[in-house]
C-alpha cells in the first residue's frame, strides 16, 4: 500500500515536471539583423518602395516571411496587389553583402489586416537577405515612430525568427502655391535721391536726410538687400575732386572726423515689422554707432540688411555721411550713385 | 551719360527716317512710313522712388542638357506714373554660413548668362499694371549641374544728381536656380552638427541648430522632423525642420534653426509698446509666460531630440539622423516647492512635539 502511494506521488511529480524536462522551449529568436528602409519617408506616400532586410539567427527550414505593419500604414487587402521584387537589390546594405531573398515570389500570398505573408524558401544563418515590397503599402498619414515586425516561419507557421523594426515617418511641409496666394516681393524706395542736410563743412560731419527701403514679402526664407556705390566716393565733375570713402569693408563701421575727408554709408533699422515671422538685421559693416560712423561704400554688391522670414513692411534707412578738409575745392556737385538691389532668399 | 546716348540714338533714328522717306518719295507714289526701331526712353527721369512687386520670389528650374526651359516673372508697378524698366543679369553664390546669397557681377567666363533670353529686354509698365516677362534658358548639350542667376529689374533712366545730392536707384530681383540634369550630378548632404543652444534650461524654448554640408555638386533641399521624447513618453512633440524648403548650395554649409516652445511655462521676448526690449548690450530681454491652456505640459526632466532629415538623391530619400539630450529644470519652482514642504514639515513636527510635551506633562501630574 505504501509502495503504491509512493509510486503514485513520484508519477504525479514526474508528470508535472515532464514538460520542463522533456520539451524544448518554444520561444522565437530575434534575427541577428533586421531592417526596413522606406524609399520615401514622408506621410501619406502611396505604394512606397520598401526594402526589407534580415539576417536569420535560427537554423530551420523557412517557408514564409511575414511583415506586420504598424497601425497607420495602409495595407492593400488583396495579396496580388502587394508586389515584391529582388530586381535592383543593392549589392551591399550598410556595408554588408546583401543576397536576394530566395523563394520570395512576385506578390504576397496572404494579407490579414496589417499582416502580410510572403513565400520563402530555406535561408542560411549568417547571410543577409533582402527584398523590395514595390506596391500595396502606403505610408501613415501622421508623422512619428512606427514599429513594424519581420517574422520568418516554417510552412506550418511555426515562428523561427522575429524582430521589431522601427521606422520614422516625417511630415511633408511642401508649400503649395495656389493662384490666389502667389509668392510676392514688394520693394519700395522712399526717394530717388538723398540730400545732405547742410553744406559740407570742415567743422562737422554732415549726413543726408536718409532714404528708406521698404520690403513687403511672403517669401518664406526672408529677404536680402545689397548696395553698390558707383563711385565709392563723392565726386565733383566741375572740380575733378573727390571725397574718398573711409575704411574698408571689414564687418566693422568706420568713424569720420571733422576736418578730414571721409565718406561712409550708414544703414539704420527703422522698422522690423512684427507681422510675419522674419527678424531684420543690419550688416555689421554698415551698422553705424552714431552720427559720425558708417560702413565703407563698395563698388560691388555688398549686403546691407537681411531678414529671416516674411514681413508686411520692414523698413531700413540709408544715410550718407561725409566730412571734408578745410581746403576742399568748392563745388555743389559732389555726388555718388547708389544702386540698391533686394531679393527674396533661397 | 545715359541721357547723351539716348539723345544720340534718337537723333540717329530721326535722321535715318528722314533720309529714307525722302528717297522713297523721289521714286514715285506716296511713301509708306517704315517702322523704325524706337528705344524705350522716357521723356524725363522718374519723379519718385521705385515701387515694384515681383512674383514669384524664387524660381527653381530643372532641365536636361540641350533642352530649353521657360518661366515667367510678373512685375507690378505700384507707382502712379509709367515705369520704364529693363532686365539685367547677375549671378549669386552662397555666403559664408550658406544661408543667404552673395550677389556677384558677371565675368567673361560666365557663359551660362548667354543662354537666357527675355520676351522683352526693356519694357514700360503703366501705373498699377502688371507686366509678365517670359524668359527661356537654353543650355547647350554640354551644360551640366547647377547655375544661379539673379534677374534684376532696373530703371532704364535714373535721376540726375542735384545740388548736395546722392542718387539712389532701386532694383528688385528674383533669384533663379537652374539644375541641368547630369549623370555626373552628385547629391550628397552630410550632417555636420545637431545641438540645442544649451543643455540645461529653466524653461523652454529650446533652440536647435542643424548644420548641413553639401558635399555634392548640385543644390539640395533637405527637410524632415525632430521628434522630442521625454523620459516616459515618445514623440511628445514633432517639430518640422526646414519647412521653408531652403536650398543648400553645392560645396557650402548651411545651418537651419528651429525651436521647441510648447510648454506650460516658457520664456518669451519682453515687449513694450509692440517693440522687443533689449538690454544695454543689445541683447533681447526675456520674461516668463504662463499658458494655463497648457497646464498639462509642465516640462521637467531629461528630454531627447531625434533628428530625421531626408533629401532626395534622385532615386530615393536618404536619411540623416542624429539625437541629442537636454534637461529642463524649473529650479525656481522646485526650490519654492521644496521650501514650502520644508516649512510645512517643520511646522507639523513642531506642533506634534508641543502636543506630546503637553500630554506628558498632564500624565506626569
Amino acid at each position: 500500500m505504501r509502495k503504491l502511494a509512493l509510486i503514485n506521488v513520484v508519477s504525479l511529480v514526474l508528470a508535472l515536471l515532464s514538460p520542463l524536462i522533456l520539451a524544448k522551449p518554444a520561444y522565437a529568436a530575434n534575427f541577428t539583423e533586421a531592417s526596413m528602409r522606406l524609399d520615401r519617408m514622408m506621410v501619406s506616400i502611396t505604394d512606397n518602395n520598401i526594402l526589407v532586410v534580415a539576417k536569420p539567427a535560427t537554423t530551420e527550414t523557412e517557408g514564409k516571411v511575414k511583415v506586420n505593419f504598424a497601425t497607420g500604414f495602409t495595407v492593400d487587402s488583396t495579396p496580388a496587389n502587394v508586389t515584391v521584387s529582388t530586381s535592383g537589390l543593392p549589392s551591399t546594405y550598410q556595408g554588408e553583402s546583401l543576397t536576394s531573398w530566395p523563394g520570395i515570389g512576385t506578390a504576397a500570398t496572404a494579407v490579414s489586416g496589417q499582416l502580410v505573408t510572403f513565400a520563402s524558401t530555406e535561408l542560411t544563418v549568417g547571410t543577409l537577405y533582402g527584398f523590395f515590397i514595390t506596391a500595396g503599402i502606403d505610408n501613415p498619414g501622421s508623422a512619428g515612430e512606427k514599429e513594424n515586425a519581420i517574422t520568418t516561419t516554417t510552412a506550418a507557421d511555426a515562428t523561427i525568427d522575429t524582430s521589431n523594426v522601427a521606422v520614422r515617418i516625417i511630415t511633408d511641409d511642401q508649400i503649395v502655391i495656389t493662384a490666389t496666394v502667389p509668392p510676392t516681393f514688394n520693394f519700395t524706395l522712399g526717394a530717388n535721391s538723398d540730400t545732405f542736410t547742410s553744406d559740407l563743412s570742415s567743422s562737422s560731419v554732415v549726413s543726408t536726410n536718409g532714404v528708406t527701403v521698404t520690403i513687403v514679402t511672403n517669401a518664406s526664407n526672408g529677404w536680402i538687400a545689397w548696395l553698390r556705390s558707383a563711385n565709392t566716393s563723392l565726386d565733383s565733375a566741375t572740380t575733378g575732386e573727390v571725397i574718398e570713402k573711409t575704411g574698408t569693408v571689414d564687418d566693422s563701421p568706420s568713424t569720420l572726423s571733422a576736418g578730414t575727408d571721409g565718406y561712409v554709408l550708414d544703414v539704420d533699422l527703422t522698422t522690423d515689422s512684427g507681422t510675419g515671422d522674419g527678424t531684420v538685421s543690419i550688416d555689421a559693416e554698415y551698422l553705424g554707432a552714431d552720427t559720425s560712423s558708417g560702413g565703407t561704400p563698395s563698388a560691388t554688391h555688398e549686403e546691407i540688411a537681411r531678414s529671416t522670414g516674411t514681413t508686411d513692411g520692414d523698413v531700413v534707412t540709408l544715410i550718407a555721411r561725409a566730412a571734408i578738409t578745410a581746403v576742399k575745392a568748392a563745388a555743389d556737385d559732389y555726388t555718388d550713385t547708389w544702386t540698391v538691389v533686394g531679393a527674396g532668399n533661397f | 551719360m545715359q541721357k547723351i546716348l539716348s539723345v544720340f540714338s534718337f537723333g540717329a533714328v530721326f535722321l535715318s527716317t528722314q533720309f529714307f522717306s525722302q528717297a522713297v518719295f523721289s521714286q514715285g507714289p506716296a511713301p509708306t512710313a517704315l517702322p523704325s526701331p524706337s528705344p524705350l526712353v522716357p521723356d524725363q527721369p522718374p519723379p519718385a522712388g521705385i515701387n515694384l512687386t515681383l512674383s514669384p520670389t524664387l524660381i527653381n528650374l530643372t532641365t536636361d542638357p540641350g533642352q530649353p526651359v521657360s518661366a515667367q516673372l510678373k512685375i507690378t508697378n505700384n507707382n502712379n506714373f509709367r515705369e520704364f524698366l529693363r532686365m539685367d543679369l547677375a549671378k549669386f553664390e552662397a555666403a559664408e554660413g550658406g544661408e543667404r546669397p552673395v550677389l556677384l557681377d558677371l565675368t567673361p567666363e560666365d557663359e551660362f548668362t548667354q543662354w537666357i533670353s527675355f520676351s522683352e529686354d526693356q519694357f514700360a509698365v503703366d501705373p498699377n499694371e502688371t507686366k509678365t516677362i517670359k524668359f527661356t534658358i537654353s543650355p547647350p548639350n554640354t551644360a551640366a549641374l547647377g547655375y544661379y542667376y539673379a534677374l534684376i529689374i532696373n530703371r532704364i533712366v535714373i535721376q540726375e544728381p542735384g545740388r548736395r545730392q546722392t542718387v539712389v536707384a532701386g532694383a528688385p530681383a528674383v533669384l533663379t536656380l537652374l539644375e541641368v540634369r547630369s549623370p555626373q550630378a552628385k547629391r550628397e548632404l552630410q550632417l555636420v552638427d545637431f545641438r540645442p543652444d544649451q543643455f540645461f534650461y529653466e524653461y523652454p524654448p529650446v533652440n536647435f541648430g542643424v548644420e548641413l554640408k553639401n558635399s555634392g555638386n548640385i543644390h539640395i533641399v533637405p527637410n524632415g522632423d525632430a521628434f522630442i521624447d521625454s523620459m516616459k513618453n515618445k514623440d511628445i512633440a514633432i517639430l518640422p525642420v526646414n519647412s521653408k524648403r531652403g536650398n543648400v548650395l553645392p560645396q557650402t554649409q548651411r545651418t537651419f534653426v528651429f525651436s521647441w516652445d510648447d510648454a506650460f511655462i516658457v520664456r518669451v521676448p519682453k515687449e513694450e509698446d509692440g517693440n522687443v526690449v533689449k538690454d544695454a548690450k543689445g541683447k533681447t530681454v526675456y520674461t516668463t509666460k504662463w499658458d494655463l491652456t497648457k497646464a498639462n505640459k509642465l516640462r521637467i526632466g531629461k528630454y531627447t531630440a531625434h533628428l530625421l532629415l531626408v533629401y532626395d538623391n534622385g532615386e530615393r530619400d536618404i536619411p540623416l539622423e542624429a539625437k541629442v539630450s537636454f534637461w529642463v529644470i524649473p529650479w525656481k519652482i522646485l526650490a519654492a516647492v521644496a521650501a514650502a514642504l520644508f516649512f510645512a514639515f517643520v511646522g507639523v513636527k513642531t506642533t506634534i512635539s508641543l502636543n506630546l510635551r503637553r500630554l506628558k506633562g498632564r500624565l506626569g501630574s
